[in-house]
């Protein structure tokens, strides 16, 4: 065997590996979510269920309220990110292209957000918004979003790679400001965008920690609360992994076909080769 | 339209020092002016002011009378071509066009009509719905030229447009873009360093150097008669000899003046050494010592590197410059030893 052969055959090995350690759970929990409750638990496990019971969703659906937990996420992961994004791009675009006063320091300040972990300042949050009266509001949940340091630093970088000549030619062709920003700047860094709203989007959704932190009661609570309920929910003493698994396969769902139409431009986003 | 210059200066932000200070320059209605000197002249930043890129420190514009110096860049009416093209890379060629007129209020009938006529001047008719990375780079200029038109400016502003373009199509653009001048009987204002791009397509060349007007005239004015050594050595390929005298005054002649053969009218000549040779393909050029300093001269004749020759050339042909480097009237040259010819 060559040089070559053989380092070919250690990659497919090593990419076989992290196909097994990355794909698996994937498959795990597929499978998992259409086995029969005895099949879930049962030891040694089976690889292919015996039986599809595809009954589980709708056990999940109905049986915990999904249909309420899955409005309350759209309507916060929607609202989040609509409020991070924009706030950011309108930040981000000035840190890009204006010049004014303590500019070096405000950034450096806005990056600080980064370090610090949202458990250090969740309790001060809490008590500010239950005097004002807002705990367990959509409100509270998506007001909390409307500053991210990261996604700031994302932007700046984005628009500066975006000629200074396009903002010109704009201005020249009698663009305001606003214009010159969301017509010619946001189209410019487009996949930039996309990804940006993607992570976001997937972190709003996912997010257990904030909306856990400022309700009280299920009024606004979201999906994985929902899977947090349906984890520790047994039945005579029996965990349904199925039921747990289908409702993990709900949540994730909505994920995965944004990735799909997304792919192509968060590629490109993290590549580079963006704006030319 | 004109455009007039009033007593400008521009000191960048966080600089002590300005780029351009005292800056008078009229610019004639209908010329093809062209802002010609070496990068960091101030030609660029002069042009950004007109635009109103840039802000005026001190001094005011005036566009047909009318004072523009505080005016967005959108309300001035004019249109800017830029040398990497900047044309929005998520429009089609026909959205980069229209994306100006919707700015400006005009009819939905009225822009596609204008649309349709600039696609046709520039021939980019059938490239209309291509995405602009689907273009060439003379294509993207083109698109550029005609995002300009398409406003139907007061004056056309364009800054070193040609530069990113390759040799051959960079002439092929010169020469539609003095055709595009000629048809459209507007102001041009153009910014480049190539003095051969001043020279062929300009009516007006004004040469800058470290942000001051150096020479205003038509080329024939500059090429012929440079007002002073830094015009003389610019313009020119290559520039004049220009020699510096003990007494700190210049003495200066043109390259092709110099000749190694002497004819009917190069009545003077002087002794020189040939110091280096470089083929061109049509002639050579020379580097000759001729004592007192080095010049240039271009030729066809083939002569040896360390050959000792005498250099004719018509005496009328000398250019003086004072010890301010300005012309001035010819002077007695006793440092030179120049001998002439008998009149026969």
């Amino acid at each position: 065997m060559t040089k070559r052969t053989v380092k070919r055959v250690l990659e497919c090995i090593l990419l076989a590996i992290l196909f097994v350690i990355f794909v698996f759970p994937f498959y795990w929990t597929l499978i998992t979510s259409v086995k029969s409750t005895m099949e879930a638990i049962q030891f040694p496990p089976t690889l292919w269920p015996s039986k599809f019971v595809w009954s589980n969703y709708a056990e999940v659906w109905q049986g915990s309220n999904f249909a309420h937990y899955g409005k309350n996420s759209i309507i916060t992961s929607v609202g989040a990110t609509a409020v991070t994004i924009f706030f950011s791009v309108m930040a981000a675009y000035a840190f890009a292209r204006y010049e004014f006063r303590f500019k070096k320091a405000l950034f450096a300040l806005s990056l600080a957000d980064i370090m610090i972990p949202a458990q250090v300042i969740f309790l001060p949050i809490f008590v500010m918004y239950s005097s004002w009266g807002i705990l367990n509001t959509y409100f509270s949940f998506i007001i909390i979003f409307i500053y991210s340091g990261s996604t700031i630093f994302f932007f700046r970088n984005a628009f500066m790679q975006v000629p200074g000549e396009l903002i010109e030619a704009a201005r020249l062709d009698g663009s305001s400001e606003l214009s010159v920003m969301f017509k010619v700047m946001l189209p410019a860094v487009r996949p930039f965008l996309i990804t940006q709203i993607m992570l976001s989007f997937m972190s709003k959704w996912n997010g257990y920690f904030w909306i856990q932190t400022l309700t009280t009661n299920e009024k606004i609570r979201t999906l994985p609360i929902a899977m947090n309920n349906l984890v520790n929910q047994t039945e005579d003493y029996v965990s349904r992994w199925d039921l747990s698994m289908a409702g993990s396969v709900i949540l994730m769902a909505p994920l995965l076909i944004l990735y799909i139409i997304c792919n192509r431009q968060m590629k490109v986003a993290f590549i580079g080769n963006g704006i030319k | 339209m004109s455009i007039v210059l009033n007593n400008i200066k521009k000191v960048y932000p966080g600089n002590k020092k300005a780029v351009i200070e005292h800056l008078n320059l009229n610019i004639e209605e209908g010329s093809f002016t062209v802002l010609l000197g070496p990068s960091g002249c101030g030609k660029t930043t002069l042009l950004r002011m007109i635009a109103g890129l840039e802000e005026v420190t001190d001094g005011e514009i005036f566009v047909d009378d009318k004072n523009i110096t505080h005016m967005e860049p959108g309300d001035r009416n004019l249109a800017m071509v830029f040398q990497n093209y900047a044309i929005y890379p998520h429009m089609t060629v026909r959205g980069n066009i229209e994306f100006g007129l919707k700015n400006y209020k005009i009819t939905k009938e009225k822009i596609k009509e204008r649309v349709d006529s600039v696609l046709e001047i520039t021939g980019l008719t059938e490239y209309g719905e291509r995405m602009p990375n689907q273009l060439s780079g003379g294509q993207r200029q083109r698109v550029a030229l005609a995002r300009a038109i398409s406003k139907s400016p007061k004056a056309f502003l364009m800054d070193e447009p040609l530069s990113n373009l390759d040799a051959k199509l960079r002439n092929q653009m010169r020469s539609e873009l003095i055709q595009l001048f000629n048809q459209l009987d507007t102001t041009f204002i153009y910014v480049t360093h190539d003095q051969s791009e001043a020279l062929t397509m300009a009516t007006d060349i004004v040469v800058m150097r470290d942000g001051k007007i150096m020479q205003k005239g038509t080329p024939q004015e500059i090429y012929r008669n440079p007002a002073n050594v830094f015009v003389a050595q610019f313009i020119g390929d290559p520039g004049m000899n220009v020699i510096r005298l003990k007494d700190r005054r210049f003495i200066g002649i043109k390259p092709r003046a110099l000749s190694f053969r002497s004819s009917q009218n190069d009545r003077a000549s002087l002794k020189a050494t040939v110091v280096t040779r470089e083929f061109l393909g049509v002639d050579y050029q020379y580097t000759l010592d001729i004592g007192i300093g080095k010049v240039v001269v271009r030729s066809a004749d083939e002569i040896e590197i360390g050959t000792e020759v005498r250099l004719y050339f018509p005496e009328k042909h000398l250019f003086y410059f004072d010890e301010d480097e300005n012309r001035c009237d010819a002077f007695e040259l006793s440092e030179m030893e120049v001998v002439y010819r008998a009149d026969e």
